[in-house]
């Protein structure tokens, strides 16, 4: 790392079109090398486009894409010093693992010797060091999953991309994948460009994640922050659970703001209002709160009440997910704890401090 | 050889090509695209348009310096002589019969094969249902002829055994071109048939008879209709391919009972410019094919989606 | 019910089984009868005439015309059907019907038909009749089959595969030689054995395309126009039993292959 400021990959303006439809609708991004980042969104919002775009099997209508620093828009994907994860894995069927993780360095003409030695050290950096003369076939799925990491970083990528790798794996194995995946990224030290339509895999493993939508980066930021800070009502209930609650703005005082709807009002600071720009009196806004983040317990001076009648009571051993209904017709969610809990039919009665909610511009 | 591969990477030229390729799928696709696309015009299109062309000239190929004149004696030739018409007429009877009784044959060796034998059986017998139709359709036609001829081994054997005096014709006539042409189509008939049963979720049999139904109504109502596709296929396969036998016939049936794709060999070998008369007979013969399996495609379609 | 089951349909089965069998064991058995020509009951056998036609000469150069018609059309058909799958493989909706219904015609057309097309064809590109010409009439009929079976071969192989070898540095020849065709050999195999033997059984369209050397069906059929001897019923049996298990091995190759995904394709390069 002799240019520590130099970012791995750089993407520029880039747009591309598939018909009328624009696919990846001009956007910028640059990663610092070492770092974890997550595309995030939905199917068809534009994720693993530019992944592709990034990794050049899609060429762009118009911007740029670097990595290390350089340009690399016009380069075929095989001059290009990144390699890609698939989803499906994509591993040779008809070569043995050995073959598989060391076709890279073939391709790179690496000396026979050189490239057994790096075959060595990728399948006993994924553990899995007895399996090199096994055909893809004969290996499990998180196997196979390994086998394709060792493949894509055999070469000494500048940086890994990885398109829903974890997909096909069952919630088990993809939890334990999730961990080895970071700790796999940490011991290389090598960029990660994840793409997932997973949330909670996005916020277990990232640095940064960049919610995506409609072809645009929505919000790129930590995970904490995407969580309790969305600029958008899309970010906020596509990243984990939300209430969303209307309301309109009554006054806003110095570092103060009044809101209120017809079940509650409350005194805010004007510092958790997330999307950009200010607020004026009269402005409707939605709450968005987290279910727990809804406590039962007696309401805080100025903070924000909420009571309903329970509707319904999922038990999670440390935990109780409770919908309650309010009187104006919401149905929320409070993930509180066991003890503080009233049954199906009684009335609960939750709070949440100000600072816990989130305060977006509808 | 990879290793050559990767060499020749550091010779400019060959580099730029490849990348060129590498980035550019549309040029790649073309590049594959020439040769199917020169075959498919060559090989697939062009002699079938210069048939039906031919079709219409008075004669051909044309002597020097004459223009071609299109007409259409050649189909009035057809119609006039009715010699070619009840050839052709007796080859369509002919081939929609030998088609059901194909159907009626074989429907039950494959329903066997796909219902009946365990599953890590049935490929085993399945191979040995097909394993002749590796062979030459003349060599099949040979050993019937032992069989059928009147010193054959049928004959040999029943006079063997008394039960005649003399020989039976076999040979030469409906009885050796029915059989002979039964082992020529079961292979057509076998394989969609044994593909649409084998679909088939042998549960759904219990099922039905479950529910109280018959072996028959099994047959009729869950069986004939699911298997459909397949009988529709084997049943266009095999028309087409009696209708347009040419060897077999020559071999084994006699000659009050040639058919019409040999009518059109003959035309053509003979001595002489009958190449319009050919191709006529010929467009008469696909077009026919193709209308009489339109008909009874379409007949199938429709009862499928009312039903 | 069970009756059925358990004995009528098997009966029926091995008594369909006998009567594609019974002539072809009845062939070979006149092979062996001591006489000039055909009759039952084969009172004296020898295995003279196993011996001796394989000395007969235009046998013998039919057989070689057949087997060289049968690789030029099996080389061709490849050479053809390969690029045409690829071709096929990536179109979809409707000039992927059109296309596969143009590539499949020949394969439907009274074989009649297709052979005197042909014939009056030729003469465009500039072919006489012989054995070129029977060898291109071969490869229009073979190269349906070679391409169907690349094509649903095609079908089971994930696009990402081509696009990880391009990613780890492959340019577009080394995808081609170290996964797409070694992915496809299954099916390239397969299509060329079955084209093979398509070539070898084949007769009218070397009837009509050939010239003064014929191949061996051809030979075989104006033979038993004049009648016919224990040499004939020798030779075929041996044209038969070799095509058989051509065919059966073809088969079992294919299908192991298949099933195991294609996991032990010998590898083409391992340096």
């Amino acid at each position: 790392m002799t240019a520590p400021l130099q970012p791995a990959i750089e993407v520029r303006n880039v747009v591309k079109s598939f018909g009328s439809m624009r696919a990846i609708d001009d956007v910028s991004l640059s990663v610092a090398p070492g770092v974890f980042l997550t595309l995030l969104g939905p199917s068809g919002c534009g994720k693993s486009t530019l992944l592709r775009t990034i990794a050049g099997f899609i060429t762009s209508d118009s911007g740029s894409v670097l990595i290390g620093g350089r340009d690399v828009t016009s380069l075929p994907p095989n001059a290009r010093p990144v390699n890609m994860v698939f989803q499906d894995y994509a591993l040779f069927p008809h070569m043995t693992v050995r073959e598989n993780v060391g076709f890279g360095c073939e391709m790179q003409g690496l000396s026979r010797q050189a490239r057994e030695k790096r075959v060595d050290d990728l399948l006993n950096l994924v553990q899995l060091p007895q399996l090199g003369h096994r055909r893809p076939d004969e290996l499990s799925g998180g196997q196979r999953q390994r086998i394709a990491l060792a493949r894509a970083l055999a070469p000494d990528p500048v940086s890994l991309l990885l398109d829903e790798p974890l997909g096909a794996l069952d919630l088990k194995l993809r939890l334990e994948m999730q961990r080895e995946l970071k700790s796999l990224q940490r011991k290389t030290g090598k960029t990660f460009v994840f793409v997932t339509h997973d949330q909670e895999e996005a916020m277990s493993m990232s640095d940064l994640i960049a919610v995506m939508r409609d072809g645009h980066i929505e919000q790129l930021d930590r995970p904490e922050v995407i969580y309790s800070r969305p600029v958008s009502l899309y970010v906020g209930s596509f990243v984990g659970a939300a209430n969303l609650l209307e309301a309109t703005v009554d006054g806003v005082d110095g570092e103060q703001m009044r809101v209120v709807s017809r079940a509650f009002q409350a005194v805010l600071p004007r510092s958790s209002v997330t999307t950009p720009g200010d607020v004026t009196p009269g402005m409707a806004v939605t709450l968005l709160v987290r279910p727990e983040h809804l406590q039962a317990s007696t309401p805080a001076a100025g903070g924000l009440s909420l009571a309903g009648r329970v509707s319904e009571r999922t038990y999670l051993g440390n935990r109780v997910h409770v919908r309650f209904e309010t009187e104006d017709g919401r149905s929320l969610l409070a993930d509180a704890r066991a003890e503080d809990v009233a049954e199906v039919g009684e009335v609960f009665k939750a709070a949440l401090r100000p600072e816990s909610v989130a305060v977006l511009r509808s | 050889m990879t290793r050559l591969l990767i060499l020749a990477r550091r010779f400019g030229p060959y580099r730029a090509f490849a990348d060129m390729l590498s980035t550019h799928p549309r040029l790649r696709y073309a590049l594959v695209a020439v040769v199917p696309l020169l075959w498919i015009v060559v090989a697939d299109i062009a002699p079938l348009v210069r048939m039906v062309l031919i079709s219409f000239y008075e004669r051909f190929p044309l002597p020097p310096g004459e223009t071609p004149s299109f007409t259409l004696a050649q189909y009035q030739a057809f119609v006039d002589r009715p010699l070619y018409l009840s050839a052709f007429v007796r080859t369509f009877v002919f081939g929609g019969l030998a088609t059901l009784l194909t159907l009626v044959v074989i429907f039950p060796i494959a329903y066997y094969i796909s219902k009946v034998v365990p599953r890590d059986k049935r490929l085993r017998l399945l191979l040995l249902a097909i394993a002749p139709f590796w062979i030459s359709e003349v060599i099949r036609s040979f050993a019937w002829i032992l069989m059928l001829a009147n010193k054959g081994a049928i004959n040999s054997f029943l006079i063997w055994t008394g039960l005649i005096g003399r020989p039976i014709e076999l040979l030469y006539n409906n009885i050796s071109l029915t059989i002979g042409v039964l082992y020529l189509t079961s292979l057509y008939m076998l394989l969609p048939l044994y593909a649409a049963l084998e679909k088939i979720d042998d549960r759904l049999i219990e099922a039905a008879s479950d529910l109280g139904a018959s072996r028959f109504a099994i047959l009729r109502r869950i069986i004939m209709p699911l298997s459909r596709e397949g009988i529709i296929t084997g049943c266009v396969l095999v028309f087409l391919l009696v209708t347009g036998l040419y060897a077999l016939p020559q071999l084994l049936g006699g000659p009050s009972n040639t058919l019409f794709a040999s009518i059109i060999g003959q035309v053509f070998s003979r001595a002489g410019d009958s190449w319009p008369l050919g191709s006529a007979f010929s467009v008469i013969l696909i077009g026919t094919s193709l209308v009489i399996v339109a008909i009874f495609m379409a007949l199938f379609q429709s009862r499928r989606s009312r039903a | 019910m069970r009756l059925l089951d358990r004995f009528a349909l098997p009966a029926y089965f091995w008594l369909f089984v006998a009567y594609l069998f019974l002539p072809l064991a009845i062939m070979a058995a006149v092979g062996f009868r001591d006489s000039n020509f055909v009759a039952f009951p084969i009172q004296a056998w020898t295995t003279r005439w196993y011996q001796t036609v394989i000395f007969e000469r235009d046998v013998m150069s039919s057989i070689w015309v057949s087997v060289k018609v049968a690789l030029g059309a099996t080389v061709m058909s490849l050479v053809i059907g390969i690029p045409m799958a690829f071709f096929v493989a990536r179109l979809r909706g409707f000039w992927r019907a059109v296309m596969i219904a143009i590539i499949v015609l020949p394969a439907f057309l009274p074989v009649v038909v297709a052979a005197i097309s042909m014939r009056m064809f030729i003469g465009v590109l500039g072919l006489q009749t012989g054995i070129p010409a029977v060898i291109f009439g071969h490869a229009v009929s073979t190269v349906p089959f070679v391409v169907v079976m690349i094509l649903t071969r095609f079908g089971s192989m994930s696009p990402n595969l081509a696009d990880a070898a391009r990613d780890l540095g492959a340019d577009e020849f080394i995808v081609a030689y170290r996964v797409t065709l070694p992915y496809l050999m299954p099916a390239i195999f397969g299509g060329a054995v079955f084209s093979m033997l398509l070539s070898f059984e084949d007769f009218v369209r070397s009837f009509f395309l050939g010239g003064f050397e014929p191949t061996f069906p051809v030979l075989l059929f104006a033979k038993l126009r004049f009648g016919f001897d224990p040499g004939l019923a020798a030779i075929s049996t041996m044209v038969l039993i070799v095509s058989v298990l051509v065919g059966l091995y073809a088969e079992r190759f294919i299908r192991r292959r298949k099933l195991n995904s294609s996991s032990d394709i010998p590898a083409l390069d391992n340096t």
